[in-house]
């Protein structure tokens, strides 16, 4: 029951925002109460699961097993701060519409209200799906409603974006279901059945051949919409043109859902198959720390920088996921990375809204005027990158202490280099002298309060290192 | 049955021919409407009437009528407005000219005949051109997409691959179940749907749709100039 | 036997008479869809017969070639027409690997006329020329596509074994194929008897032409032997797509019947064609034939994976 009400809810909210398009409070309020519903249904689902009550026919569609629980309630969580974050945030960009000198339009409100629901319901549904095939539908039905979400700040760059976000993850999408089918062929005759628990059960009946074909096209598909090189080309543009809380939902949520997928495939591979799927897991995984370490170097724009960081991370959680004996550790990286680069993004927004414009060679020495948004950035920025007490530290430290050496020393130069890049950006954007582009006067105040969401999500994470490193000494 | 199915799959080969050469709009959305058609017409002639129960089938005409109604008129028919408020006609300058896009198309025909011969897919029985129509499908639409300028044609090609997609499976008789399919044809829609206000925006934002002109964003960005201030 | 042979004396006979028909039914059928009465059938009968009447008058600045041409093109057409197997029946002159001495004799006659327009000097017909070499290599293409087909089905490489192969219990297996051939081959009647869509033949614009450009310096008796040997030509190729078509266990006479009926028939479907498109823009006729092309490749694959299901 609990299953079917987290994902009607943020799509009857989404519909209901259609009829009250044009009371704006009444919107966000909506999103805001809507988001505290699914988290405390999450929750419940999560950790008293006993109280949900299950019929057999909703088992046959929605269903979350220890792996889903893990997501759903890091996703709800999530969800809920950045909609929080939201409700604040539009309204300072509404304000600085006015303020500014080239004012771009915005995004209809209720487009962008109806889409972030949708989103989250989607969202949702690609967790708690029960079968192959209900979860291609529902990643492809998150790249739909995410689409229109990257449009906030209507300029050609920002379509242009939407445009190439659109095609790449729709192709890969569609390479997915091409995937799905050759999972079907994989099955042995006779059965129709592609539900995750059923295909875990015959998986040593898979044929093999058919499986690894079916594997390299899922990778490359849910790959895709998850960032990992070589089909990430859609990720810097669309996370850099989006708002920060957009592309703080794109890459915190959206991506670990993508994961899933892949994570579910890796789970139906037979035995004999799964040193080929880990090893291909390996590969790109290190690829994408390959091309986000070049990309991260001398790069010009701070959002872009993040979100390369993203393709980073998500190379480190890809192969996080291939090794089984961490495991553990994989699921702390995910929600650590999530919060972590959740926060950066929401402070990133501020500062976009503060400044105008995204380019580091523009900007400079902000902590004078953006006390609070530039020392939250900067400590989120150390976070991502692996300084201690982040909990970032210990997964890594365990990665490489897991993985063969030379694979081990690769990833440890090539983490070197990220953050060598990333904080030489940063500390010129934070303490370096002013450089031609102030920030506005009044925006820098509106953007002063919005530290609260960004600054819970920073502490939460320290929480989780401090934890961590516990048990590791 | 039989002798009809081959038909709809040799039309659903010469649509991929056709489409690699066509500059004209109208006829490469014309050629995705046939091949939609002979998706939809296509599984019920495969299908075992026979071998499953009464709601089974029915669910299998409903589906193939709805997959019918948006493959071959809806979707054609919001790629038509999309050119129109596009206001664009042919293709002008493709990537790869066309008789190379032919050739190329042939050529992989040959390899994909050649691969299904030696790893046979389909259950006993389907047409021997049912795996290579599909793959020849996949392949002709992310083709398209790669190898034209025109966001439209990006749109078509997409579809077109969807299509091979779908013919795939159905050629290897996968049943997902009414709600999976209705799911898939839903999202298609959305997606073609969407595309189509995109391309809208485009045109009207950049005054053309050609999807290689778009270079904005990208990472070799010049450091800014003596007082400039632009974003 | 005998009767067989007797069919083949008459279809290679009936192709040496009967060939100017072509033209005037094409022109009669282009008149039909006009509203007009159009020329009579017989129209290039009565020209040729003028035509030969009269003496040539030649540029002071052709040579041998230009003397040679017509004549050339007269007598290869020939040759090929007697190795064509009517009426069911191999031509007694047939050999293994003939198709190739059919098409080279056709390459010759058209290298000749090519060198015979050059040799004028005059831009107008060397334009015609490179337009002809153009296309032609692209409908050679074409058609050892086709002749590859061919050879594929029958595992026969003389002309006779290959268009004499299909049986009326054949047509099930072999229907798709045949047809997409047939449609290949029509490209490539359409653009060897320079027919629209490829080229116009009732243009007076000589930068529109192909083959009426080549001709433009012919007068008296080399134009009518020019006229006769392109009428024969048309006959012959689709001859050929009958053939290609048609089933030969059928009694002689009446597959001789059946032959030229599906060549007149032929001769009125280029009329129709004729009548409702317009002609390619020459960017586009590269296209065209390589499409045709494709169309051959295809029916081979189709053809392989026919007879590997088979064995």
């Amino acid at each position: 029951m609990i299953q079917l009400l987290l994902v009607f809810i943020p799509i009857f909210s989404a519909v209901a925002v259609w009829r009250i398009k044009n009371r704006q409070n009444r919107m966000r309020m909506l999103l805001a109460l809507t988001s505290l519903m699914h988290l405390v249904l999450s929750a419940v689902m999560t950790f008293r699961s006993e109280w949900n009550a299950d019929f057999s026919w909703l088992q046959h569609w929605l269903y979350a097993d220890e792996l889903g629980k893990c997501f759903l309630f890091l996703t709800s969580l999530l969800f809920c701060m950045v909609a929080i974050h939201t409700v604040f945030w539009i309204k300072a960009e509404q304000d600085a519409q006015e303020t500014r000198e080239h004012p771009e339009g915005l995004l209809k409100l209720h487009i962008f209200v109806s889409g972030l629901l949708a989103f989250e319901g989607m969202m949702t549904l690609v967790i708690l799906s029960v079968d192959f095939g209900l979860l291609w539908v529902a990643v492809e039905a998150t790249t739909l409603v995410s689409a229109p979400l990257i449009l906030f700040h209507r300029s050609a760059r920002s379509l242009e974006a939407m445009w190439k976000y659109l095609l790449i993850c729709s192709v890969g999408i569609g390479l997915a279901l091409f995937g799905t089918m050759l999972l079907a062929a994989a099955m042995p005759p006779g059965e129709g059945d592609l539900r995750f628990t059923h295909v875990t059960g015959v998986r040593h009946l898979l044929k093999p051949v058919w499986f690894k074909a079916s594997f390299i096209f899922i990778l490359a598909g849910y790959g895709t919409k998850m960032g990992l090189a070589p089909f990430h080309t859609w990720l810097p543009d669309a996370h850099s043109e989006s708002p920060g809380t957009v592309s703080a939902l794109l890459s915190g949520a959206l991506l670990n859902c993508s994961l899933l997928g892949i994570i579910r495939f890796y789970e139906a591979a037979p035995d004999e198959m799964k040193s080929f799927c880990a090893n291909l897991m390996v590969a790109l995984g290190i690829l994408s720390l390959v091309f986000a370490a070049f990309f991260t170097v001398r790069q010009l724009d701070f959002k872009r920088l993040l979100a390369y960081s993203s393709v980073e991370h998500m190379g480190l959680l890809s192969i996080l996921w291939s090794i089984p004996s961490i495991r553990d550790a994989a699921a702390i990286h995910m929600y650590a990375h999530s919060l972590i680069k959740m926060a950066l993004f929401l402070t990133a927004g501020n500062l976009l809204l503060a400044c105008g414009t995204r380019r580091t060679d523009l900007l400079g020495g902000l902590s004078g005027k953006l006390q609070r948004n530039s020392i939250l950035f900067f400590a989120g920025v150390l976070m991502i990158c692996g300084v201690p007490p982040s909990p970032i530290f210990a997964t890594e430290l365990r990665l490489i202490m897991a993985l063969p050496p030379i694979a081990g020393a690769a990833v440890l130069i090539l983490l070197l280099i990220i953050f060598a890049a990333m904080t030489h950006t940063v500390l010129h954007l934070i303490c370096g002298p002013d450089k031609k582009v102030l920030p506005d006067e009044s925006l820098s105040i509106q953007a002063e309060k919005l530290v609260w969401i960004p600054g819970v999500m920073l502490v939460l994470a320290l929480a989780l290192g401090m934890i961590q490193l516990h048990s590791i000494l | 049955m039989t002798f009809i199915s081959e038909i709809l799959l040799a039309l659903f080969l010469l649509a991929a021919l056709r489409l690699a050469g066509a500059s004209r709009l109208k006829h490469c959305i014309a050629v995705t409407a046939c091949q939609g058609t002979v998706t939809a017409l296509y599984p019920l002639f495969v299908h075992n009437w026979a071998e499953f129960s009464h709601d089974t089938n029915m669910q299998m005409i409903l589906l193939a009528l709805l997959t019918l109604g948006v493959k071959g008129f809806l979707l054609p028919a919001l790629l038509v407005r999309a050119m129109h408020t596009a206001q664009v006609k042919r293709e002008l300058e493709p990537l790869v000219s066309y008789p190379v896009s032919i050739l190329l198309v042939v050529l992989f025909a040959c390899g994909a005949f050649t691969l299904c011969v030696k790893y046979p897919v389909a259950p006993a029985g389907t047409s021997v051109l049912a795996a290579p129509s599909a793959l020849i499908a996949i392949f002709t639409g992310l083709f398209i997409i790669v190898a034209r300028k025109k966001a439209i044609t990006q749109s078509i090609g997409f579809l077109f691959f969807e299509n091979g997609i779908t013919l795939f499976g159905a050629c290897m008789k996968l049943e997902y179940g009414f709600l999976v399919e209705f799911g898939i044809l839903l999202d298609v829609f959305v997606l073609v749907f969407v595309m189509g206000i995109a391309v809208f925006h485009i045109s009207r934002e950049f005054e053309h749709i050609d999807a290689d002109r778009l270079h904005l964003l990208g990472d070799t960005m010049e450091p800014a100039k003596q007082g400039e201030t632009a974003k | 036997m005998n009767l067989q042979i007797i069919m083949w004396g008459i279809g290679v006979i009936e192709a040496l008479v009967l060939s100017p028909v072509l033209p005037g039914i094409i022109n009669k059928v282009k008149a039909f869809f006009a509203g007009r009465k159009g020329p009579s059938v017989f129209q290039l009968y009565y020209d040729i017969i003028k035509l030969m009447k009269k003496r040539a008058v030649r540029s002071t600045t052709a040579g041998a070639l230009f003397t040679i041409a017509p004549m050339t093109a007269l007598i290869t057409s020939v040759l090929m027409l007697i190795l064509l197997p009517f009426a069911g029946k191999a031509s007694p002159l047939g050999f293994a690997g003939d198709i190739l001495l059919f098409l080279y004799l056709g390459g010759l006659g058209r290298v000749l006329t090519v060198c015979g327009a050059m040799d004028t000097g005059s831009s107008f017909e060397g334009m015609g020329a490179s337009r002809e070499c153009q296309f032609a290599i692209l409908t050679e293409g074409t058609f050892m596509a086709v002749a590859g087909a061919l050879m594929l089905m029958t595992r026969s490489f003389s002309l006779g074994g290959m268009l004499n192969f299909i049986t009326t219990s054949d047509y099930n297996r072999y229907g798709i194929i045949l047809v997409l051939l047939a449609v290949a081959m029509f490209v490539v009647v359409l653009t060897e008897c320079c027919r629209l869509p490829v080229d116009d033949p009732d243009t007076h614009l000589e930068l529109t032409m192909i083959h009426e450009a080549m001709i433009l310096d012919n007068s008296g008796d080399e134009l009518g032997i020019i006229h006769y040997a392109a009428s024969l030509k048309m006959w012959i190729l689709l001859s050929v797509e009958a053939m290609m078509i048609l089933p030969a266990d059928m009694n002689p006479v009446i597959l001789l019947l059946t032959e030229t009926l599906t060549v007149l028939f032929g001769s009125i479907l280029i009329g129709t064609i004729e009548s409702v498109t317009a002609r390619y823009r020459f960017l586009k006729v590269p296209q065209f034939l390589v499409g045709s092309t494709a169309l051959a490749f295809i029916a081979m694959f189709l053809l392989s994976l026919l007879q590997i299901q088979g064995a």
